[in-house]
């Protein structure tokens, strides 16, 4: 692992090349960090919040040879530098996938989800916790309204509620989160 | 094109991000995406969108097998992935238990035209009215639902009263000896009671479309070795009731056939249904810890996945729980097997115990 010493004079050089304002570039940084963790994930890697910190170190490792003449968008330069550590890491995860079987335990879990997540829908207004309920319902059961239907009743595209649901729905996974931790 | 404020990523772009998540873009490929995620929000949201769409495909059954095997190789393997999936489990359960409260279960559906045609019907009808003095329209259109399953299930125990096809426990099905071939000419399936069991139970599955009624449809595929055709009859009736403890262990008994007859030809796909079957046995336990039919099926289970240990102490369980009933011969048979081997391996020098 790339272990080059991050000083809070060079951090402070990322954050202006990434923003125009110290709050601006803190967002970026935030923003590039969170996506590359994504990536390495889906990528398969089993620890994709330090590569992305690898990945970020090393950018700033270059910030003084970079910065004068580079053109366009900052993360994008993240981009090469982050495929660099993963085939530097050679930590792809071996394909595991996992036949314990699942235990009451694990049920139990699930049992935990639903109550937060109706504790979670309770707190929507009724208008989200009706859309909620109507979009994500199994498609394939009887007397249910389509989602085309629901989409016109909103006075929306099918893509538009789509997005609406998709939001709606990750307000609710932070929540759902949040429950089950405390 | 789209909604003011909603995302214009197009078609094509979204199918790359549903491959890009599948893991099947050459490096090329990727390498255009992970760009575009770092720098384009609403690219990325489009990402997490599909992302969360994969997962509820993958929840509802309605990847194709290979999509389904790149799911389980790209989106399963961290722990935040798997969050994401028991949040998409949950949601599904909760709509699917909204809608069934919200819909009513037996429609109170007039017919009278049809019924009070049927001579045979009003004869019943008045015998039944005599009896129990309950009012006529109600018993026909409400009790005649609940009559065809009870009927069909008795005419499924006449069918299998002699031998039954399948080794695991079917909740409401009394016991019978085991024959696993079909057919033959020393065959013991009543098969005049075998068809009715069928017209009845296929009838009430399509005119109620409750729980119940798919429950007792899947009994009678799972009986007959049906097991694809009882697994769907299953999935049915969870949907609409998932906290059916002989509904979970009825289920979990169809899976595990299906693993046996797959075990052949595809261990992978064997070793699915096993897991599924343990996970829905392990569901009923909870549901209902003395659930004899799911004790039963367990032990067959983790027999068959050669977990003796737990396979010994679950007929143990099972037989401090029964110790009477014709099923206790066969569980009896199964702990001395394991016994055995047990005895024999400690017997071997350097194996295993």
């Amino acid at each position: 692992m790339n272990n080059e010493a991050v000083t809070h004079d060079s951090f402070e050089a990322l954050l202006s090349w990434l923003g125009t304002t110290r709050d601006d570039g803190a967002q970026k940084y935030e923003t590039i960090r969170a996506r590359l963790i994504r990536i390495f994930m889906n990528k398969r890697c089993t620890d994709p919040e330090d590569l992305a910190d690898t990945t970020i170190n090393r950018v700033i490792g270059k910030l003084s040879t970079i910065t004068p003449d580079y053109v366009g968008d900052p993360a994008s330069y993240f981009c090469g530098v982050a495929r660099m550590v993963y085939l530097e890491s050679g930590r792809r995860k071996e394909l595991t996938i996992s036949r314990e079987p699942v235990t009451p335990a694990a049920d139990l879990v699930l049992d935990q989800s639903r109550k937060c997540l109706r504790s979670c829908l309770a707190q929507l207004p009724t208008q989200q916790q009706v859309l909620v309920m109507d979009y994500y319902v199994d498609e394939k059961l009887e007397k249910i309204k389509s989602r085309q239907q629901l989409a016109s009743e909103l006075g929306l595209t099918m893509n538009a509620l789509r997005i609406r649901a998709y939001r709606i729905r990750t307000l609710l996974e932070q929540c759902v989160r949040e429950c089950m931790a405390a | 094109m789209e909604n003011p404020g909603g995302l214009s990523i197009n078609s094509s772009e979204q199918d790359q991000l549903r491959n890009y998540l599948l893991g099947r873009l050459d490096d090329h490929g990727e390498e255009q995406v992970e760009q575009r995620l770092l720098s384009d929000d609403e690219f990325f949201e489009e990402f997490e969108l599909i992302e969360s769409e994969l997962i509820d495909q993958f929840v509802y059954g309605r990847l194709s097998d290979e999509e389904r095997v790149l799911f389980e190789e790209h989106l399963l393997q961290t722990p935040k992935q798997r969050e994401k999936l028991a949040f998409a489990t949950a949601l599904r359960e909760e709509t699917t238990d909204h809608l069934a409260r919200t819909i009513q279960v037996v429609p109170f559906e007039p017919r009278p035209k049809v019924r009070i045609r049927s001579p045979n019907l009003l004869k019943i009808a008045a015998a039944v009215i005599v009896a129990v003095g309950l009012p006529v329209t109600v018993w026909v259109l409400v009790g005649r639902r609940t009559s065809d399953i009870e009927r069909g299930m008795l005419a499924l125990n006449q069918a299998y009263k002699n031998e039954r096809l399948v080794e695991s426990r079917i909740s409401e099905v009394n016991y019978s000896q085991f024959r696993p071939t079909r057919g033959g000419q020393d065959s013991q399936i009543d098969t005049r009671a075998l068809n009715e069991a069928g017209l009845r139970l296929s009838e009430s599955a399509r005119t109620t479309g409750n729980a119940a009624s798919y429950h007792a449809l899947g009994r009678f595929y799972l009986a007959g070795k049906d097991f694809e055709k009882a697994k769907d009859q299953f999935e049915q009736a969870i949907r609409l009731d998932s906290q059916n403890a002989e509904l979970q262990s009825d289920y979990a008994a169809a899976l595990f056939e299906l693993g046996k007859a797959a075990r052949n030809d595809d261990e992978a796909k064997a070793a699915e249904y096993f897991n599924k079957s343990l996970e829905h046995i392990n569901r009923a336990l909870v549901l209902n810890d003395s659930l004899l039919e799911a004790l039963f099926n367990r032990g067959l289970l983790l027999e068959e996945l050669t977990r003796l240990p737990e396979a010994e102490d679950t007929w143990r369980t099972y037989l401090q729980i029964d110790s009477t009933s014709p099923w206790t011969k066969e569980a009896r048979r199964h702990l001395s097997a394991i016994e055995d081997q047990r005895k024999k391996a400690s017997e071997t020098p350097g194996a295993l115990p």
